[in-house]
C-alpha cells in the first residue's frame, strides 16, 4: 500500500508542534540558558523575531513552485546531481537528528528507570515501534500525534507551573544576560532551537491544501516558539546561570518539582511516559521523512519497504559506543552549526536560485 | 483457519504473563530507609547512619504495626556516600533504598567543614525525593536518629514532621527541603538555610535556622532571629510573638502575628556601601493581654501597634546586622533583587557585591495592623 496520504491543516501542525516538543524535552533549552543566562528572554525574542522573518522569507520563496519541497526545487535548478546531493545532505541531518534524540532519550531512561536493562532494549522497544508505525503509514502516525500533542503541551505548561513559587524577577536579571556580545552576537547561534524551520522546506508537497502552507507556518511557528519561551523561562528560575553544572534532562528536573500535596508525589513518571510516546512518534515521522527524501531520489514507488534499511541504520548509529561528553559535543556544537547552515544556509540559497532561476525562465 | 491460528498464538504469549518473575525486585527485598544522617569521622571519614524501620515490610505483621516507632540505625564509616551504601548493603540482608527517605540528617561539624560533594552526590540519586527535608544538628546525627523516636510519633513517614512542619504554626525555623536547598547552593542569588535542631535531654527540637555561606554552615538564628528571617522572605505562615504590656507593665501581651502584604526590600548604593530599606508589614490578632483591656477604642489599637511596631523594628534590624556582620551571607537574597537594576552582569560586577555586603546599613519600617483580638473585645 502506497502512502498516498496527505496531512490535514491540524494534523500537519500537530507534526511540527509534536517535533518541537521533543526538542524541548531535550536539553535544548538547558543549551539556550546557559549560553545566554539571565539575558534568555531578551535573547529568545531576538532569535525568535529572526527566524519568524526566515520562515517568513521560505513560505514566499516557495510561493512559486507549487506542491514543491526543496528536494524538487534543487532538481528544478540544477538538475539530478543537485537534488542527490541536497538529498544526502537532508539524510544526514535527519539522521543526525534522530539519532542524538534516540540515544540522549534512551540514555536518561536509562539512568532513571532502567539502570537494570542494557541500553540496547529500549533502543529496541523504540525501533520496533517506529518501523511497525512507518510500516503502517503517515496516516496512523500523523493521527497518533493530532491525539499526542494536547497532552505534549499540557506537560509542558504544568512544568512550568512547578517553578511558580520560585518565580521571580530576579531569575530574569540582568535583562540583557553577560554582556550584549553574548546576548546578540554569540547569541544569534540560539536560533537554531527553532529547528522546526528544517521541515519547512519539505513540508509543503504532504500537505493537502498546499495553498494553507503559509497559515500552518505562521501558526505552528507562533506556538511552538511560546512553548520554547515558557520552557526557557522555566529554566532560568530553577537552574542557576553561573555555574557549569549540566542536567541529564532539564525538563525531567523539573517536573520533578511538581508535587501534588503531600499525598501525590513523584508525579514525573507520569511525564515521561507521555515523552516516551512523544519520541516515538515524532522518531517515526522522521524515518517517513527519511524514507521520502530516499523515494525522491530513486524514484521507487513504495517507501514503507526502505523503512527496515532507515530503521536498521538508525538502530546501527544507535549502538554506536559514544560517551556523555561526545554527545554533549554532537547536542551542543555539531548538531547547533549543521542546523543553522541548513536553514540559513543550502536551503535558502537554492531557494533563492530556484527563484531567480523561474524569474528568467519566465522573462 | 488463520484466525485461528491467531488466537491459539496470541493465547500461548499471555500466557507467560501469568508465570512468576525469576528476577523481579519487589519491596520485601529493599531497606526503605526513613532518614538519612551523615556526621564526620577520624581519619577525614564520613560516618554514614541509616534509620529503618525495625519490622521489615512485607513482613506478615498487621498494617498498624508494620509502622511502629521501632527503628533500628545503622552506622558506617567511609569515604563517600555512595561507598557507605555500598557497605552497608554489603552488611545488611536487603538493599538501601532512599525513594522514601524524608530527612537527611547532617551535623554541625561536618556541615561547617563544607557539604556540597555529599550534596551533589545526592542531587545525582534519582531514588531521593526533592521533598527530602534536610536538617543541621548541633549533635550528631546518630544521636538525632537514637532520639527522635522519643516524639511518641508511631507512622516512621511522620517521624520527623513535627521538626519540618512547626515553621507552618510557630515560624521558629524554615522549611528546607532538599531541592531548595541544592537550588541554594547552586546559584548566587541567595545563601542557602536549614532547618536547625538540638537535641537536648533525648528529645530533638527544631530551634532555628541553620545560615550558609556557599557550602559552609557559618552559624544559627535563633527561634526569635528565625520569625525575622521568615518575615522578610514572605514566608511567615503565622506566629506568636510576646511583647511589653503598654497599658501595663507589669503584664505581657500576646498576638498572633501573620503577613497581610508582601514585605517591600529596595537597595541603593551610598558611598560604596548598600543602604537596604525594607518595609513589612505584619497583621496582628490579640490573644491575651493581661486582666483589663479595651480594644474597642481606636487609641487602645494604635499603641499597641505601635509597640509592635518598635518590637519588630529592633527584631529586625538585631537579625540584619546578624546576617550581614557576623555571618556574611545573603540569605534573603538582597544581590539578586539589586541586580535586577543593571543591564548586564558585567556592569553588576564591577561593584563587587560580595565584599561589600558586610557593609550594608539597614532601615527598617514597619507597619502593623491590629484587627482582632480574639474571643473578647473590651473587660
Amino acid at each position: 500500500m502506497k502512502n498516498t496520504y496527505k496531512l490535514e491543516n491540524k494534523e500537519a501542525i500537530s507534526i511540527i508542534l509534536i517535533i518541537m516538543i521533543n526538542k524541548l524535552i531535550l536539553n535544548i533549552p538547558y543549551y539556550i540558558v546557559n549560553l545566554t543566562g539571565t539575558g534568555s528572554l531578551v535573547n529568545l525574542i531576538y532569535i525568535g523575531i529572526i527566524d519568524l522573518i526566515l520562515s517568513l522569507v521560505i513560505i514566499k520563496l516557495l510561493e512559486k513552485f507549487q506542491n514543491s519541497d526543496i528536494l524538487d526545487v534543487s532538481y528544478f535548478l540544477a538538475g539530478n546531481k543537485l537534488k542527490n546531493i541536497v538529498g544526502i545532505i537532508s539524510i544526514s541531518l535527519f539522521f543526525l537528528v534522530s539519532f542524538i534524540t534516540l540515544i540522549d532519550f534512551c540514555n536518561v531512561l536509562h539512568t532513571i528507570y532502567f539502570s537494570n536493562f542494557d541500553t540496547i532494549y529500549i533502543f529496541l522497544f523504540f525501533m520496533i515501534g517506529i518501523l511497525i508505525s512507518n510500516l503502517v503509514g503517515i496516516k496512523s502516525i500523523s493521527r497518533t500525534i493530532s491525539f499526542l500533542v494536547p497532552f505534549a503541551i499540557i506537560s509542558v505548561i504544568i512544568s512550568f507551573f512547578a517553578v511558580w513559587d520560585d518565580f521571580s524577577i530576579q531569575r530574569f536579571t540582568p535583562i540583557f544576560g553577560k554582556d550584549f556580545y553574548t546576548t546578540f552576537g554569540l547569541g544569534f547561534t540560539n536560533s537554531f532551537s527553532m529547528y522546526i524551520i528544517v521541515y519547512y522546506y519539505f513540508f509543503k508537497p504532504l500537505l493537502a491544501n498546499p495553498k494553507d502552507f503559509k497559515k500552518i507556518t505562521i501558526i505552528s511557528y507562533l506556538i511552538s516558539f511560546t512553548l520554547l519561551f515558557i520552557t526557557v523561562s522555566s529554566m532560568l528560575t530553577l537552574f542557576s546561570t553561573t555555574t557549569n553544572n549540566e542536567p541529564i534532562n532539564s525538563l525531567f528536573l523539573l517536573v520533578r518539582q511538581i508535587e501534588l500535596g503531600k499525598f501525590l508525589q513523584r508525579v514525573d513518571s507520569l511525564f515521561i511516559l507521555l515523552w516516551i510516546l512523544s519520541i516515538f512518534a515524532y522518531l517515526s515521522f522522521v524515518i517517513f521523512i527519511i524514507n521520502r527524501i530516499i523515494k525522491k531520489m530513486t524514484n521507487i514507488s513504495n517507501e514503507k519497504i526502505i523503512s527496515f534499511s532507515t530503521c536498521s541504520i538508525l538502530l546501527g548509529l544507535a549502538l554506536t559506543p559514544i560517551n556523555i561528553s561526545k554527545i554533549h559535543f554532537i547536542e551542543n556544537v555539531v548538531y547547533k552549526y549543521v542546523i543553522l547552515s541548513f536553514i540559513f544556509g543550502i536551503g535558502l540559497i537554492i531557494l533563492i536560485l530556484g527563484n531567480i532561476k523561474k524569474l528568467r525562465g519566465n522573462k | 483457519m488463520k484466525e485461528k491460528c491467531l488466537v491459539i498464538l496470541v493465547l500461548i504469549i499471555s500466557l507467560f504473563t501469568f508465570t512468576g518473575c525469576y528476577y523481579i525486585n519487589g519491596i520485601d527485598q529493599y531497606y526503605f530507609i526513613v532518614s538519612l544522617g551523615l556526621d564526620s569521622a577520624n581519619n577525614d571519614l564520613l560516618k554514614i547512619s541509616v534509620q529503618v524501620s525495625s519490622n521489615p515490610s512485607g513482613s506478615s505483621q498487621d498494617s498498624n504495626s508494620s509502622q511502629s516507632s521501632n527503628y533500628k540505625i545503622y552506622s558506617v564509616e567511609a569515604r563517600t556516600i555512595d561507598e557507605g551504601i555500598s557497605l552497608l548493603n554489603n552488611a545488611l540482608n536487603k538493599k538501601i533504598n532512599l525513594s522514601h527517605c524524608s530527612t537527611l540528617l547532617i551535623s554541625e561539624e561536618l556541615a561547617k567543614k563544607g557539604i556540597r560533594s555529599h550534596i551533589s552526590t545526592l542531587s545525582n540519586n534519582t531514588e531521593l525525593r526533592h521533598s527530602c527535608d534536610v536538617i543541621i544538628s548541633s549533635s550528631s546525627s546518630y544521636d538525632v536518629m537514637n532520639n527522635v523516636a522519643n516524639s511518641g510519633e508511631v507512622f516512621s513517614a511522620r517521624l520527623y514532621d513535627y521538626l519540618t512542619n512547626t515553621t507552618e504554626y510557630t515560624g521558629f525555623t524554615t522549611k528546607s527541603p532538599f531541592g531548595k536547598f541544592f537550588q541554594a547552593l547552586d546559584n548566587d542569588y541567595y545563601e542557602p538555610t536549614a532547618i536547625y535542631a538540638q537535641v537536648t535531654d533525648a528529645t530533638v527540637q527544631s530551634a532555628g535556622i541553620a545560615v550558609f555561606k556557599h557550602d559552609f554552615m557559618v552559624g544559627h538564628l535563633d527561634a526569635i532571629n528565625s520569625i525575622a528571617h521568615l518575615i522578610i522572605t514572605n514566608d511567615l505562615n503565622s506566629t506568636i510573638i510576646t511583647t511589653n504590656n503598654p497599658f501595663d507593665e507589669a503584664e505581657q501581651l500576646d498576638l498572633e502575628i501573620s503577613l497581610y502584604k508582601k514585605t517591600d526590600i529596595n537597595i541603593d548604593l551610598i558611598n560604596g556601601s548598600p543602604l537596604i530599606s525594607i518595609s513589612v508589614y505584619p497583621e496582628g490578632t490579640i490573644k491575651s493581654s493581661g486582666s483589663t483591656f479595651n480594644y474597642i477604642s481606636d487609641e487602645n489599637i494604635n499603641l499597641v501597634e505601635k509597640t509592635v511596631n518598635t518590637y519588630f523594628e529592633n527584631l529586625l534590624r538585631e537579625y540584619l546586622y546578624n546576617i550581614s556582620k557576623n555571618f556574611n551571607s545573603d540569605i534573603i537574597g538582597f544581590k539578586g533583587l539589586y541586580r535586577s537594576v543593571f543591564a548586564t552582569k558585567e556592569d553588576f560586577n564591577e561593584i563587587h557585591w560580595d565584599e561589600i555586603f558586610q557593609d550594608s546599613f539597614f532601615n527598617v519600617s514597619v507597619f502593623t495592623e491590629v484587627n482582632s483580638s480574639n474571643l473578647f473585645n473590651k473587660e
